[in-house]
């Protein structure tokens, strides 16, 4: 739980991605909530915002079990996710 | 040739009926820097506001979303500056009332536009560990623009730039004293190359500001105090720059960097 506190928004999107990429690019939901280490609805708001930000998709199979994709965006992010990092750091933002 | 009346003149041109001059102060050579130093200020912060404007659109940090504000919004105030000059090279008595006219525009868009900035540099130290996320962020960029309006223009119609530069001066060192106390309880360092390049920043806009009202400080000061500002921006390219070489190597000791082997 301190875990979770101390990591960033953009960390804890970070090491989703990061699960997601790992395990080939697609994930399902439920093994990814609980990879990420983090509580079901914290998972919840940073899933949508994921959806939202197109950085994963998801496909509904059988109408209960959902697929998580990493998408082209998402790859985007894991990349320049350490650019991202020295930025704050060099410019104290 | 329409007859322009004296008293439709600028103040410095006096009652002489004839195309009006340069100021003395305006002579070829420094009007040559200025125009050299905004080229330079426009381009350095047109480069930086770029050259981060992926990343911004991947992670919409709210740091970064000022920082980049603080670029562009110069840019813009240095570009009105230099329309500001134009006027100035095309004057004739023709467009006398235009060009008069149209200089204010210009000084009201570079007051406008360079309190944007500072105050957006502000924000960007204050929004730090801070989301300002949807809606609060769509406030805060209302409440910038709106604000900034409020206090240039009154200011400027009554000539006062004066106040302009003692309230952004109050305002930016409140949000430095903030910024200090905040990070003295958290790792006790006060003197930060970052709050220095922002205090020096600030520093140099006001006395741009008090250049452009005739105030303090004699206009030959003007040439080695752009020097030191041109090479602040520089510097801050440069130092954006050394993060996006290729050939960089992160560095390892970073928690997610550690994390994504953990994986």
């Amino acid at each position: 739980m301190s875990a979770e506190r101390n990591r960033s928004k953009h960390q804890i999107i970070y090491d989703i991605l990061i699960i997601i990429r790992k395990n080939n690019n697609r994930m399902r939901y439920t093994p990814l909530l609980r990879q990420t280490n983090i509580s079901s609805s914290n998972f919840a708001r940073y899933y949508k915002e994921l959806l939202e930000k197109e950085f994963v998709t998801e496909v509904v199979e059988d109408k209960t079990k959902k697929t998580v994709y990493l998408a082209e965006k998402g790859l985007r992010y894991i990349d320049k996710y350490k650019t991202f990092m020295e930025i704050l750091r060099e410019f104290d933002l | 040739m329409e007859r322009i009346h004296p008293e439709d003149l600028p103040p410095q041109f006096g009652d002489h009926p004839y195309p009006p001059q340069f100021p003395p102060m305006l002579d070829d050579l420094s009007v040559l820097c200025e125009i050299i130093y905004y080229l330079f200020i426009i381009c350095m912060c047109l480069v930086i506001y770029f050259k981060t404007k992926e990343i911004y659109e991947l992670t919409g940090h709210s740091g970064l979303h000022y920082f980049r504000y603080f670029f562009i919004f110069f840019a813009l105030s240095s570009a009105f500056r230099l329309v500001s000059f134009a006027t100035l090279f095309n004057f004739s008595l023709k467009t006398l009332n235009d060009a008069i006219f149209l200089d204010k525009i210009c000084i009201f868009a570079m007051l406008y536009f360079g309190t944007i900035a500072f105050i957006s540099l502000a924000l960007s130290v204050l929004a730090r560990n801070h989301d300002i996320d949807g809606r609060s962020r769509l406030i805060a960029d209302a409440v910038l623009y709106s604000g900034s309006a409020i206090i240039v223009l009154p200011i400027l119609v009554m000539r006062m730039e004066i106040i302009l530069m003692a309230i952004l001066a109050v305002f930016f060192a409140a949000v430095m004293i903030c910024d200090l106390i905040r990070e003295y309880r958290s790792n006790n360092r006060i003197i930060t190359r970052n709050r220095i390049t922002n205090l020096l920043l600030f520093i140099f806009w006001i006395l741009n500001v008090q250049f452009y009202a005739k105030g303090l400080l004699p206009r030959e000061w003007f040439l080695p105090l752009m020097l030191v500002s041109a090479i602040i921006f520089l510097s801050i390219f440069l130092r954006l720059n050394k993060i996006y070489r290729p050939d960089r190597k992160y560095r390892s000791e970073t928690a997610n960097g550690a994390k994504e082997e953990r994986l």
